[in-house]
């Protein structure tokens, strides 16, 4: 098994709007290997909803649009798959849950009629038979009195249960991976933390391969096997989670850990705006808000993903880390950043200007 | 109450009546704020958390009048807030501001944010146009907008920006009490960083005082003087910041707090998590109103149980007390998974250690008195004489938690918590270790 | 800008006396003053006509005078309701323009509206009856022929044929031919557009205020109010306008004052339901509550975030209301007589018909097809255009 599960290749999805092409993903390349979990991690605009929504084409097409790249999943493009070979692929092999459960769940039919619906979707099995594994099914997910609650309604479940419920239906094909889109981001603290060790037991117990898209550093910490950080349509960091949360080599994802909240010290801010999505700034997307950046970043493309601290495995796109450029600058482990806040942000953390680049 | 104090808020109560038919007779209350008290200084920033559906936001808005409370005293700088003339209410309201969660529904469409921010200039009085649009772009300026945003309209903004603009729309009027409602919670965590920031500087600008309302305990951590922990209407635990995070007192919010997760790999997996779910609020548990989830819960005095088997046997008598618990739901269970053919086949022990396993009860207690109790109370289950039984648990393994509500009283730790294990008398020395072995638990 | 804003925000606070400012006054605007002075004119206008023996001369011929004063008091209302702040709001009314420019069918049915609004209007109050002329009765339309001196005793057009066979064509005269006593069949149909928009207007100008104040005090006030209102509304829909115009024709006589009158006053429901609707997600808005907090009364807030929010609802859902209205009243016409007043509507020129004079009923019901189905097409439009939840 040395082909990768799910590899991403230079991936570009845009979408038409009246304000221009936003080029919500402009080449974006990761891989996901059979049983780990990746997690794609950036804030709202940067593209990773997108991202793991064209795997599948469950992106509304149009005003979305594939422009390029490759998707190859277990030997296979999806790129140039039919419409339906890929509702084949959907569900069967790659199970998505969202965000918001009430949306994946039709409220006029019972819980378990609809996970029967789903289990027979992908397996020719009796009625019967797809209650048991239905049943089966919520018990594993943690729904007590799982007989009983199979014959009710969306309704009757609260927030953290629908997600359960949304979970055992991803789980009914056994999907070879699993795309989760910010999960447990509408729910609480305590909720979303039963919620993802339940995620990582099924993982480990199935060999499931899970997508993680979240913008939550703490929960990436929890979960992820390795971290692809987005910013803007592009991959700016990736790597093992322990090398990119001891040393993130990218002055954004740097930025991004020092605006954590609960580090006991004010917090600091990367000041400056989100980039306009239908005119992102040339070169590194990033380095209108950089502290680091200087001359080189300012034109061409975005820099290629080089590794960072002579670690094949741990890349970052900032030109500090090709070879002409003298890496030490940017370099900042995380002891660095608990001891002493950077001078630079912390000036931003006043400068009152907020710019950030809102549809105009 | 010292002078400073600006807000003080007495067993504020807010239950929302449930009716039912044509006259709209009360058949219940949803009892969202039950009689909770807080203090804020001048200058404070008083942080209250907890999960969703606890009642904090429900507080905050009857706090401000903007729902009439049930009962309970509101002093703002001394006066009572509630019986006042229209002149004091309005007078209230300039001195109050708000700010919420979703800075998309916070804005009316069709005004320019300018217009926005100058409608409590308008609603107080400020005739003169020009000297109201030269405050607000001053305002606009003050929140790191510019001058020139007057004219935009919300849907031009992003989410952060809209939530500056929500500021000093609360602002303008130049309050000393703001209330922020989950200001962060929609916004990514570098724009929630700039956001606190922009509060914490507005803070000293103003010399206001702040209800942070939060279910993140981290922003709480960060930005509040004092923070007030809040389970299904009631607050927990109330103290100095610094010292409820050391040494939270209550299990909750030591739960609360083991649920958070770290930026940090390596210490992953020690979250704790809390079982169970926060029950209907229109029928909350009797005596402390955390123990149907409570991890520390305290043990009958004259048995000895290993903590998570005596969660376990609670559990059970939870589910005798609210019905969830029937032998023939039991019984279909067992034949749907395939553990018997017929509902009528499953012998009377079957159906105990299915029962046991379903609440994680060993098959033999390790206390002889207490495994007598246990089967008794099992073989009257699966007699269905669920009534006797229940009782026989309720009477042989009583427990203060489930019998009555704790006060919220000073602990040794010098800040409050409402929790049994710190009754005085009480073996306050088993608090401790009860409290420290949770965390492993 | 850069602003040294800790010394001025204080000082600028520092120079309000928030004792002293008191209530906010409510101030009569502009276009509330302009609204107040046309009404007064009119209203002088009205009595100067009614008491004076003068005749001003008001007015179409068919309707009476009542008829027509209630048809400019609309005009005057809707100038200011809808052309005045889409004037005033210049911007918003190009934003909402360029949207609506998108839907190519509707622009074309705006434009055939707007001729229709022209030319409705000349025809209430300028144009005269169209005059009877039996020596060119039975004309025929422009590129139709009808055999001459039979059918057509006369013939305005060119006649052809042989000696014993023939034909009259259709002449400019009379682009839609003339009916059997003589009457230009344009002119009847110009007319009957007056009568038409006179439906629309006016029941218009009932509904809204009605559908409009309804529809707000149940939403916002909920609890019994909102009860007992709605169940108002669901009595009111049961009891079919129609019916109550038959049975009230029968006491004071047919009449399209009558026909207004009845509409209006019974047709707002459906209106005031969707406002209601509109208004209890917009009361949960948080931008109530924010002008709550900060010391708003009910009232201010209807007046300065609800009204504006459904105002677009209350166009919508009118706009897309007035085609069945018109197609009533021609239904009505084309059943009874409307009175002695000898109503042009275009339901009563469909009771001709007689297969020879084709033109007489065709071009009528054509044009009732279209104002019809235009109406319908911009309502829908305007309901794309002006719902805010679509990407602005
Ligand atoms: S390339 Fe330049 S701007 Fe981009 S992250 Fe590196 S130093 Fe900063
Ligand atoms: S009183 Fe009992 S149930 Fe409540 S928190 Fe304390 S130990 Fe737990």
């Amino acid at each position: 098994m040395n082909e990768p599960l799910l590899s991403v290749n230079d991936l570009r999805t845009h979408f038409e709007t009246s304000d221009g092409t936003v080029l919500a993903v402009d080449g974006v390349s990761f891989a996901v290997e059979r049983g780990e979990t990746v997690c794609l991690v950036g804030e709202s605009g940067s593209g990773k909803t997108v991202a793991c929504e064209s795997i599948t084409k469950l992106l509304p097409m149009p005003p979305g649009k594939l422009v390029g790249g490759r998707i190859d999943f277990d030997g296979r493009d999806l790129t140039d798959c039919s419409p339906g070979q890929l509702s084949d692929v959907r569900g069967k092999r790659i199970a998505h849950v969202f965000q918001n459960p009430q949306g994946a769940l039709d409220p006029v039919y019972s819980v378990g009629a609809q996970l029967v619906e789903a289990i027979r979707l992908h397996r020719d099995v009796s009625k019967r038979a797809a209650r048991e594994r239905g049943i089966e099914l919520l018990d594993r997910v943690g729904i007590p009195e799982a007989a009983v609650r199979f014959d009710e309604y969306p309704h009757e479940f609260s927030g953290g249960m629908k997600q359960r419920v949304v979970i055992a239906m991803a789980l009914a094909a056994e999907p070879d991976l699993l795309i989760a889109d910010e999960p447990t981001t509408a729910l609480d603290v305590t909720t979303q933390a039963s919620i993802l060790d339940l995620l990582n037991d099924i993982k480990a117990e199935r060999d499931m391969a899970i997508l993680f898209v979240t913008h939550d550093l703490g929960v990436v910490a929890e979960m992820a096997d390795r971290v692809v950080v987005m910013y803007a349509g592009k991959v700016m960091e990736r790597g093992d989670v322990h090398d990119v949360f001891e040393t993130p080599a990218h002055p954004y994802t740097q930025a991004l850990l020092r605006c954590l909240p609960g580090r006991g010290e004010r917090r600091e801010t990367i000041g400056g705006g989100f980039p306009n999505p239908t005119d992102p700034p040339t070169g590194c997307r990033f380095h209108p808000r950089c502290p680091h950046a200087v001359e080189d970043c300012i034109g061409g493309e975005q820099p290629a993903l080089e590794p960072a601290n002579n670690n094949e495995t741990h890349r970052a796109a900032c030109v500090f880390y090709d070879e002409d450029h003298d890496t030490e600058v940017v370099q900042e482990s995380a002891a660095d950043r608990a001891a002493q806040p950077s001078e630079q942000s912390k000036q931003q953390t006043d400068g009152g200007h907020a710019t950030e680049g809102g549809n105009r | 109450m010292s002078d400073d104090t600006l807000l003080s808020v007495h067993d504020l109560t807010k239950h929302y009546p449930i009716t039912e038919g044509l006259l709209a007779r009360e058949v219940g209350r949803v009892r969202a704020v039950d009689g909770i008290s807080f203090d804020i200084r001048r200058g404070e920033t008083l942080g209250l958390v907890g999960e969703s559906g606890c009642g904090k936001s429900t507080a905050a808005r009857s706090l401000l009048r903007l729902e009439p409370p049930t009962d309970g005293e509101i002093r703002f700088d001394g006066e009572i807030v509630g019986n006042q003339t229209d002149d004091e209410r309005k007078r209230f309201r300039r001195r109050t501001g708000i700010i919420f969660q979703d800075p998309t529904s916070s804005f009316d469409p069709r005004l320019s944010i300018g217009e926005s921010v100058a409608e409590p200039l308008a609603l107080h009085g400020l005739r003169d146009h020009d000297r109201r649009r030269s405050l607000v772009e001053t305002m606009l300026a003050e929140v790191g907008l510019s001058a020139d945003d007057y004219d935009r309209y919300p849907h031009e903004l992003s989410g952060g920006q809209k939530q500056r603009v929500a500021l000093a729309r609360a602002l303008v009027s130049n309050p000393e009490l703001l209330v922020a409602d989950e200001p962060v919670s929609a916004l990514d965590v570098s724009v929630e960083a700039e956001i606190l920031a922009l509060i914490e500087r507005l803070q000293t600008t103003f010399g206001l005082s702040i209800l942070l309302i939060s279910h993140d305990m981290s922003v709480v951590r960060d930005v509040c003087d004092r923070v007030a922990v809040m389970y299904l209407g009631e607050i927990v635990e109330r103290g100095p910041t610094e010292a409820v995070f050391a040494d939270p007192q209550h299990p909750y919010t030591r739960a609360l707090l083991a649920s958070m997760t770290t930026p940090d790999p390596t210490r992953r997996g020690e979250r704790a998590e809390l079982s169970g779910t926060v029950p209907d609020p229109a029928d909350p548990p009797p005596g402390c109103r955390f123990h149907t989830r409570c991890p520390a819960v305290i043990q009958p005095p004259d048995y000895d149980f290993d903590q998570q088997v005596w969660r376990g046997i609670l559990d059970l008598r939870i589910a005798l007390r609210n019905r969830t618990l029937d032998t023939e739901r039991l019984r279909t269970r067992l034949v749907t998974e395939g553990d018997a053919e017929h509902a009528d086949e499953i012998s009377g022990a079957e159906l105990r250690t299915a029962i046991r396993a379903a609440h994680d009860i060993p098959d033999e207690l390790h206390d002889a008195n207490a495994e007598q109790v246990l089967s008794a109370a099992l073989a009257e289950i699966v007699a269905g004489e669920l009534a006797t039984a229940e009782e026989r648990l309720n009477e042989s393994f009583a427990t203060i938690c489930c019998r009555e509500q704790p006060a919220l009283e000073e602990t040794e730790a010098g800040h409050r918590a409402a929790c049994h294990l710190h009754d005085v008398g009480g073996e306050s020395s088993t608090a401790e270790s009860v409290l420290s072995g949770q965390q492993n638990g | 800008m850069a602003v040294d804003s800790d010394a001025s925000i204080d000082a600028q606070f520092d120079a309000i006396d928030w004792e002293e400012l008191g209530e906010e006054r409510p101030v009569v605007g502009r276009r509330t003053g302009g609204f107040l002075v046309a009404l007064g004119l009119l209203a002088l206008l009205f009595l100067y006509d009614r008491f004076t023996g003068y005749d001003l001369s008001i007015g179409a011929w068919y309707a009476p005078s009542r008829l027509d004063w209630l048809f400019v008091l609309s005009l005057v209302v809707f100038a200011f309701a809808i052309v005045v702040p889409a004037v005033r709001n210049r911007d918003r009314t190009m934003q909402y323009w360029r949207r609506f420019r998108r839907n190519r069918l509707a622009v074309a049915c705006a434009a055939y509206l707007a001729v229709f609004f022209v030319l409705g209007t000349a025809s209430l109050l300028v144009l005269d009856r169209p005059t009877t002329n039996i020596q060119y009765a039975k004309q025929p339309a422009l590129f139709a022929t009808v055999e001459a001196g039979t059918v057509a005793i006369n013939c305005a057009g060119d006649v052809t044929g042989t000696a014993v066979q023939q034909y009259c064509h259709g002449s400019l005269q009379f682009p839609f031919g003339t009916n059997s006593v003589g009457q230009s069949v344009l002119e009847l149909v110009v007319a009957g557009m007056g009568v038409s928009l006179l439906v629309a207007l006016v029941t218009s100008m009932l509904m809204v205020p009605i559908a409009t104040a309804v529809g707000t005090v149940a939403g916002y006030f909920g609890g019994w109010v909102d009860d007992v209102l709605m169940r108002y509304v669901d009595i009111q829909q049961t009891v079919p306008a129609f019916l109550v115009y038959i049975v009230l024709g029968f006491v004071f006589g047919q009449s399209l004052f009558l026909i207004v009158l009845v509409f209006g006053l019974l047709s707002w429901g459906g209106v005031a339901r969707l406002v209601r609707s509109e208004v209890t997600q917009r009361r949960e808005e948080l931008y109530i509550t924010a002008a709550e907090s900060a010391g708003a009364s009910r009232l201010q807030i209807i007046r300065r975030h609800i009204l504006p929010n459904v105002s677009s609802t209350v166009l919508t859902a009118t706009t897309r209301q007035i085609p069945l209205l018109i197609l009533t009243e021609a239904a009505i016409s084309f059943i009874v007589v409307l009175g002695d007043e000898n109503v042009p509507s275009w339901g009563q020129m469909l009771t001709d018909l007689n297969m020879e004079l084709w033109w007489v009923w065709a071009f009528p019901l054509a044009f009732l097809v279209i104002t019809v189905f235009s109406f319908s097409v911009v309502g829908d439009a305007l309901r794309d255009t002006l719902d805010p939840r679509g990407n602005a």
